[in-house]
């Protein structure tokens, strides 16, 4: 395992500047995702690292040493494909036994150490099957027995869950976290999904239109994002974002309230806490939670946490109260000014945002 | 959540078809390429440019110790000749009518087999066969077996309902010769329209159905618009190989009588090695080339817009 | 009642199919018959469908009049020929320009398919006084090299577009896993390319044998494979229908076989990739 250091990394497609410069440093044995939105360059970044596509400038060193003129194949990294990409004339054995092949490994070794892996995966009995006779989940883990076998010294992700359905990808989740912590290996895992990213990481590097917005903990830039973007993207559901009025009577251009911020007024409400009447729309029910959809003429379309068995209906009309003290301040370049005094979260929390992710996916 | 930045689009498009070329692959890439495209190369140009040359001269091939430069004589000479004229038209009839025979005929077969029938493939591996059939020898078979006015088969049918038996190749040589190269191409265009009938999304014609469209609506808004495709490559390829039919007509009238059943490629092979005119034979070469190729412009046209 | 309406018309589209479909075949059915037919029942005005003395007669007979064997011979050499050096040539070409096009790639394919627009009568006599001069004509190196150039364009068509489906992922897993350019071309892109280079060399195969303009202008009594050789058959001097079956159905039944086994991957082939 070992560090991965990006310098001054950039891409361009002709004159078009996909990626500007940019730093990066990774330490052994970190988790870090990528995750931004499509087009955001987090895939060609990766691609960069893994040598299948070259940076237009800049170095990238593995422990120290650049590697930026070396071939995918001298870099001793391994990477699981968003398609898996298992060789479909290989049987599962021959599959993940390839990398060893290519390592010059003995026929004997090479044997020994598949069956090895294919005990962790759970893929003994498939060893002689192709992949095409495999289910997603299954040729998941072929690839990422492909990935393991050779002990590389960093393992890339690009976007692996993606094409699995919502309980195997929260199955999968977990077993490369497993693994992540096994092998204290450096992982960079791509993603869109910021549920992947908040579960996954030790750090998240945001990325936008080829920039890099933010990297920090999960917790960290849920509580202290740097700017609108980043606020935005992370947490479901969204962020609320009220601008207008209300948002210069508090000297900035936008507000930001998360749905579980907005409180149901009972009663009397503290001195300095707004107050609004708004119209419920549609409720998302998940059980323990719901999400409602609320209108007001002066905040515009909001969403707010209500209890899971919250009488409220749609077309009901109800006041809520919002704490300035959990507003996110924006300025007019999207920055963030100051910071809200959160409530901490409960685990609770991650736990719904995972649900209605896997909801919404579905439905898609 | 998708950002919707054109540029980015074009970047997505640009990642996704490349390999990354390191210098080794590079010039591996190269290299491979090579071969075809100087054969090609070769192949387009050499006899091209030799074809030219000799249509400016006079050249015999029994006589050709005197052989000097004539200009553009013998495209004179071939276009006014007397077979000129009656081989553009034959060539132009028999395009196409073998290519309306053969698309219309070809399209209402597949759309009869695309139906729920008894035993699909077995008729359609019937009907296909004359496309695997050699020109030489379906010519034969139709000239002596078929269209023989003495012991063909035709003839005795006729003799069997009590008319006079006809002398095809005689009386109606080109015609006949249609009928023969339909016969040989029906097939192809039948194989390709049904291939094409059997991938149509089913979902959407039973989308179409639900939504009250009739068998003819469905015909003309979803069977034909999928099936543009696919037409447009049969037509291009008969095209190709119909403008050079020449077999069909050498085994069977020898492009006659007189220039009854001469073609342009007929007529230039006459010229070139039945009566040795080299400088003839090259202008009428040249003719050829020169309209295939307006005919090829309008083809790549169309599609080079279809294809991907 | 609607059951039996379906089965009603189902059953008269079978009929009016299988009708056409038969109709079609007839000139074929009625070749291999005759085949087997003695001269005279195969001239006889009253029409022998199947009633008539099988014999094998005629099969004997063309061989020893005519060297049969040895233009078959001709066609088998010519067109696997052909097909092996052909497949050579457009392999490297297709992977080229499938794994790593530039910006020129598409041009280059729309050229080498203009190259099968231009009609082969306008080479004829350059090519004709060439293989004249290099002692080619009638020679089954010269017919090869004519029929690699002619279907060149096709061939490396075909394998692009099979070539353009195996996902480019996984040849980047490959190099991910330590694989170098020899690898992963034998291991990997190999393997996976075999069935299109299969039916590429299928249909090669097909159109070879059954080319007919450049074999009758270039090649005589040595050379001549089947379709030039058949030819021979126009100006008959006495009854010969049984014999010309004979000829015939030897011609065409092993292109017939081949043919309809691989149905598919020709109309592929045929249509560019355009129709799968």
């Amino acid at each position: 395992m070992t560090t991965i250091e990006l310098v001054q990394v950039s891409k361009k497609f002709g004159t078009l500047e996909v990626i500007p410069p940019l730093d990066l440093k990774i330490e052994t044995g970190e988790f870090v995702v990528f995750v931004g939105p499509s087009g955001s360059g987090k895939t060609t970044l990766l691609r960069i690292i893994a040598g299948l596509e070259t940076a237009s400038s800049g170095q990238i060193l593995l422990g120290g040493k650049d590697v930026i003129k070396l071939p995918s194949a001298k870099r001793e990294m391994a990477m699981v494909f968003q398609s898996y990409a298992l060789y479909p004339h290989l049987t599962v054995g021959q599959n993940i036994g390839f990398p060893l092949k290519m390592a010059g490994v003995a026929r004997a070794e090479r044997e020994a150490r598949v069956i090895k892996i294919a005990e962790t995966l759970n893929l003994s009995p498939y060893l002689d099957r192709r992949p095409s006779a495999l289910s997603g989940g299954q040729r998941q883990r072929v690839a990422i027995g492909r990935a393991i076998i050779r002990e590389p010294r960093a393992f890339l992700f690009d976007e692996p869950l993606s094409n699995l359905d919502a309980a195997l990808r929260a199955t999968m989740r977990l077993e490369i976290m497993e693994l992540h912590h096994k092998f204290n290996a450096t992982m960079i895992f791509v993603t869109h999904d910021q549920v992947e990213a908040m579960t996954m990481a030790d750090r998240i590097v945001i990325l936008n239109q080829g920039r890099i917005e933010q990297t920090g903990s999960p917790m960290e830039l849920f509580t202290h994002p740097v700017n609108q973007f980043v606020a935005g993207f992370l947490g479901l559901p969204r962020m609320n974002f009220i601008g207008g009025e209300f948002a210069k009577s508090y000297g900035v251009k936008t507000i930001g309230i998360r749905p579980e911020s907005i409180a149901l007024s009972s009663g009397p409400a503290a001195i300095d806490h707004p107050k609004f009447s708004v119209e419920v729309g549609v409720i998302e029910r998940l059980g323990a939670d719901s999400f409602a959809h609320i209108s007001d003429s002066s905040l515009g379309k909001m969403t707010m946490r209500l209890e899971g068995d919250s009488p409220i209906r749609y077309g009901d009309r109800i006041m809520i109260e919002l704490n300035p003290e959990q507003f996110y301040r924006f300025n007019a370049e999207g920055l963030t000014i100051g910071s809200p005094i959160i409530r901490p979260i409960t685990s609770v929390h991650e736990g719904v945002v995972t649900t209605i992710n896997n909801k919404k996916r579905k439905r898609l | 959540m998708a950002v919707n930045n054109p540029a980015h689009e074009f970047h997505d498009k640009l990642i996704q078809p490349t390999l990354e070329l390191d210098r080794q692959t590079n010039w591996a890439s190269r290299l491979m390429l090579a071969p075809a495209v100087v054969l090609l190369l070769v192949w387009m140009i050499v006899p091209l440019a030799m074809t030219i040359y000799f249509s400016l001269l006079h050249y015999q091939l029994l006589d050709s110790d005197r052989t000097y430069f004539v200009g553009l004589d013998n495209y004179q000479f071939f276009v006014t000749s007397l077979g000129f004229l009656t081989a553009i038209a034959n060539t132009v009839i028999l395009v196409a009518s073998v290519l309306v025979l053969t698309i219309a005929g070809g399209l209402g077969f597949a759309l009869l087999l695309n139906q729920p029938i008894w035993g699909r493939g077995f008729v359609r591996i019937l009907a296909i066969a004359p496309f695997f059939v050699m020109p030489t020898v379906s010519a034969l078979i139709f000239k002596n077996m078929f269209m023989n006015p003495i012991s063909g088969i035709f003839a005795h049918l006729a003799i069997l309902i009590g008319i006079e038996p006809i002398d095809f190749l005689g009386l109606y040589p080109l015609q006949s010769i249609i009928l023969i190269v339909s016969w040989q191409w029906l097939p192809f265009a039948l194989l390709i329209l049904l291939t094409a009938l059997q991938s149509l999304d089913q979902e959407q014609m039973e989308a179409a159905t639900m939504d009250g469209a009739g068998a003819l609506t469905r015909f003309y808004y979803i069977v034909l618009p999928h099936l543009w495709r696919p037409l447009v490559v049969v037509l291009l390829t008969e095209t190709i190989y119909l403008l050079s039919v020449f077999a069909e007509i050498l085994v069977t009238t020898n492009g006659g009588p007189g220039h009854g059943s001469t073609n342009l490629t007929y007529l230039i092979y006459a010229r070139s090695l039945l009566q040795f005119d080299v400088g003839g034979g090259s202008a009428g070469g040249i003719i050829a080339v020169i309209l295939a190729n307006i005919v090829a412009f309008f083809l790549m046209r169309m599609v080079g817009k279809n294809l991907e | 009642m609607k059951i039996v309406m379906v089965y009603f018309k189902k059953g008269l589209v079978t009929v009016a199919a299988w009708g056409l479909g038969l109709l079609i075949f007839v000139p074929i059915l009625w070749t291999v018959l005759t085949s087997f037919k003695t001269e005279e029942e195969a001239v006889a005005p009253n029409l022998h469908i199947l009633n008539f003395s099988w014999t094998l007669e005629n099969y004997i007979e063309v061989q020893a009049r005519s060297d049969y064997f040895h233009h078959f011979w001709n066609s088998v050499v010519i067109s696997f020929g052909s097909t092996a050096i052909g497949l050579v040539i457009a392999v490297m070409a297709a992977w080229a320009m499938a794994f790593f096009p530039r910006r020129n790639t598409k041009d280059i394919l729309s050229w080498m398919l203009s190259t099968k627009m231009m009609p082969a009568v306008g080479a004829l006599i350059p090519i004709f006084l060439i293989f004249r001069d290099l002692n080619l004509l009638d020679s089954k190196m010269g017919l090869i090299i004519i029929m690699v150039l002619i279907n060149l364009p096709i061939m490396v068509w075909m394998l692009y577009s099979y070539f353009k489906e195996i996902p480019l992922a996984i040849l980047e897993a490959s190099r991910m896993d330590g694989a170098g350019l020899w690898s992963e071309v034998t291991l990997i892109l190999a393997p996976m390319a075999l069935p299109g280079l299969f039916s590429t060399g299928l249909l090669n195969l097909i159109l070879v044998w059954n080319e007919a303009f450049w074999t009758l202008n270039l090649t005589a009594a040595d050379a001549a494979p089947l379709s030039a050789f058949i030819a021979s058959y126009s100006s008959p001097e006495e009854l010969f229908y049984a014999k010309l079956s004979a000829a015939s159905t030897l011609a065409i039944a092993p292109i017939l076989i081949i043919g309809w086994f691989s149905q598919k991957q020709l109309v592929r082939g045929l249509t560019f990739g355009a129709v799968k």
